[in-house]
């Protein structure tokens, strides 16, 4: 029964339904079903059938965008839940598009998809200084941080930001991961990040195994 | 079968990087990433000698399956001989609307010139009747730094020295060009628009500013220098002042061309490309209102980043439409066929929707290509899902423009008298089809005109009337620009018109 219902949790989301999402997640808890498996099972597996299908190009920005609505709107009903149960996320990650850059979108998106593996994340917005960075990771519990930029002009930025996290003294405390359009694997490389993916749900798959190392 | 330049590398190119080395030797070297190893388009076949993956030169570079090697990723080797595929120019060549006219020996003469970033358009003015007595064109030598203007702008944050190459070949075209049309007359005055990256780059002044928010230019008014700084051959060299670092001299001249600014009713003056700006007046009855604005498009609108994607050159597919459920299409020349081009996407795009074949998703309904024409040979050339990906992103990017200024005009579309369409893509465009795949809202479909090279235009009306400068220095000291990346109707509607809109025989 239990799996059944799961099962359309995780449909409902697929298609972007957030209202049937939320209310099917509410019956699932009524039924006792035990919050992890409603995330995993439901919400999460969801959110990993879209992402795959995006890396294919079958679905596009808006079908992700609203399966991200969806999810959010399941992750609100069962947030009381989990916390109840003692169900902490993964891990933590920081998230922000860089200086001089104002690109929103490619970032919200990765965002969603990286929450919907079960991530925190603390989204610092677009045209985010390097400094602000460095505090984040300093003052908080963070495994990673994700940064985006759309500009070959911009691009550099997230160099700067893994040069400040170094003279910092944080670079250790932290997996850095990189992407948007002009990015390749040899400029990650280059610049000294852990991590290069080409779309939004490698980066959360990525995201998912780098918090792993870090957690040990 | 494509044709080869072969190049010797001299002791000069040894331990150079092979596409910086190309270019500055002054061959065309596509480059639609600047050089990043990303498009693949730099490529190049190792006649003799070797080819190095370092400056070092001690790690010999190895060619992928088919023999080629990317210019830009591999090192000079002195003595070396490469063979580079020749380019075919990609022009801008009509000037609509303009016929050519024997030039009287003793007219004065004027040159407009219109700097695009892929191309470049010129035209010799009788400056007294302003006609238009010869045009010519030539693509932008400054291709192998970059497709776009950011990767133009990236070659100069990275090689400040950059800066003064790129002034240098386009001053040099510019002198070829202005041969060709002069012959042994000789010209006054010339009058350039462009965007505001070329009119930096034209006169020497760093870009830099403009490569990251707050994207500040150096200069926006229309300047006037004598042709002897720019080793130029006329008496002075006047730019079109800018709106702002992406709405530069190129629209503001379209503006004069189109009359915008005298109109009675609401108008918009609208330049599709990697770029769309848009500058919208209320029109004279309503305010008189000007508002500008610009979003970047990617590039899928010229054909790159494309699979099968090409400028508007020969082979190109230019047009396509379904008849009883077959295939038809023309292409540039009449030439067989080797990829498409921007037209050709957008009718191929909007006919594949008519026919079911793409969902209103843009997700292909059986298999993931469709076949829309053979090349030479009668190898396929396909449409890919990530091709109409591509296309579905640049389209809303530019929908999106137009929704955000009409509401920031407390306008509605139908609301719109007239869309004057500009660039050498807008004249080529199906409007049909650009309405079917949601680049237009369907109300302002009849709206729509083609006005050809309207940037060139501008300038030979400033040739012939200079106090038209002053006019437009004045109106676009009124004009209020709008930051999109902030604005909340554009990013609602770049989201939701990434579909397609409902069918009008659904509607």
């Amino acid at each position: 029964m239990s799996a059944l219902l799961l099962n359309e949790i995780s449909e409902k989301l697929q298609r972007g339904k957030a209202k049937d999402v939320a209310a099917l997640v509410s019956q699932a808890l009524e039924e006792n079903i035990d919050p992890e498996s409603i995330l995993n099972q439901g919400l999460v597996s969801g959110m990993n059938v879209i992402g795959e299908k995006f890396r294919n190009n079958q679905v596009f920005v808006p079908e992700v965008l609203v399966a991200a609505r969806a999810m959010n709107a399941g992750l609100k009903i069962l947030k009381p839940a989990l916390a109840g149960a003692g169900v902490e996320p993964l891990g933590t990650a920081v998230i922000c598009t860089v200086k001089g850059d104002m690109h929103d979108i490619g970032k919200n998106l990765v965002k969603m998809m990286i929450e919907g593996q079960g991530i925190a994340c603390i989204d610092l917005g677009v045209d985010v200084d390097p400094q602000v960075i460095v505090d984040t990771v300093r003052d908080n519990d963070v495994q990673l941080v994700c940064l985006s930029a759309l500009l070959t002009t911009t691009m550099h930025g997230q160099k700067d930001v893994i040069d400040a996290l170094v003279a910092a003294g944080l670079r250790d405390k932290v997996r850095v991961m990189v992407g948007g359009a002009p990015i390749t694997q040899e400029f990650a490389s280059e610049i000294g990040a852990d991590c290069y993916t080409l779309d939004a749900a490698s980066a959360a798959k990525e995201a998912k195994r780098l918090i792993g190392e870090m957690r040990g | 079968m494509n044709k080869f330049i072969k190049i010797r590398i001299s002791s000069a190119g040894a331990g150079q990087n092979l596409a910086a080395y190309l270019a500055r030797s002054g061959y065309f070297v596509h480059a639609d990433c600047g050089g990043k190893g990303k498009c693949g388009k730099c490529r190049v076949k190792l006649c003799s000698g070797v080819l190095f993956d370092n400056p070092e030169c001690t790690h010999v570079s190895q060619p992928d399956a088919h023999g080629w090697y990317l210019a830009c990723r591999v090192y000079g080797g002195h003595g070396a001989t490469v063979l580079l595929p020749e380019q075919e120019g990609d022009g801008l060549t009509d000037f609509a609307g303009q016929n050519l006219q024997g030039a009287s020996s003793s007219a004065d003469l004027g040159i407009a010139l219109d700097i695009g970033t892929t191309t470049l358009a010129m035209a010799l003015v009788d400056i007294e009747s302003g006609s238009v007595l010869a045009t010519t064109s030539a693509l932008n030598p400054q291709k192998s730094y970059g497709a776009d203007v950011i990767s133009r702008i990236d070659a100069v944050m990275q090689h400040p020295e950059a800066l003064l190459q790129m002034q240098q070949l386009l001053l040099d075209t510019v002198r070829d060009m202005m041969r060709e049309l002069l012959r042994t007359k000789t010209a006054h005055r010339m009058v350039v628009a462009g965007n505001p990256t070329m009119l930096h780059v034209f006169c020497g002044i760093s870009p830099v500013s403009m490569g990251s928010y707050p994207f500040t230019p150096v200069f926006t008014d229309a300047k006037t220098l004598p042709g002897r700084e720019l080793n130029l051959p006329v008496q002075s060299v006047t730019l079109l002042p800018s709106i702002s670092a992406f709405v530069g001299g190129d629209v503001t001249a379209g503006m004069l061309h189109t009359r915008l600014c005298a109109q009675e009713q609401p108008c918009i003056l609208l330049d599709v490309g990697t770029n769309g700006e848009i500058v919208l007046f209320t029109g004279t009855a309503f305010g008189s209102r000007l508002y500008a604005t610009s979003a970047a498009a990617g590039p899928a609108m010229e054909g790159a980043g494309i699979s099968t994607g090409m400028g508007g050159v020969r082979g190109a597919v230019c047009a396509f439409r379904m008849q009883n459920g077959k295939p038809l299409y023309s292409t540039v020349g009449d030439a067989p066929a080797k990829g498409i081009c921007g037209s050709g996407l957008i009718d191929l795009v909007a006919a594949l929707y008519q026919a079911n074949e793409l969902d209103e998703t843009g997700a292909f309904e059986r298999g993931e290509q469709y076949v829309y024409a053979t090349d030479e040979k009668g190898a396929p050339l396909s449409l890919l899902q990530s091709d109409v990906r591509a296309l579905q992103l640049a389209k809303s990017a530019i929908r999106a423009c137009i929704d955000a200024i009409c509401a920031h005009a407390n306008l509605l579309p139908h609301q719109i008298s007239r869309v004057f369409l500009a660039g050498g893509l807008g004249y080529y465009m199906n409007v049909d089809s650009a309405a079917a795949i949601g680049l237009f809202p369907a109300e302002i479909k009849q709206a729509v005109h083609s006005v050809g090279n309207a940037a060139l235009g501008g300038c030979v009306q400033v040739l012939a009337n200079p106090d038209l400068i002053g006019a437009l220095q004045s109106t676009l000291s009124q004009c209020q620009t709008l930051e999109l990346s902030t604005n909340a109707v554009w990013n609602q509607s770049f989201m939701e018109n990434m579909m397609f809109p409902c069918k009008e025989d659904e509607t």
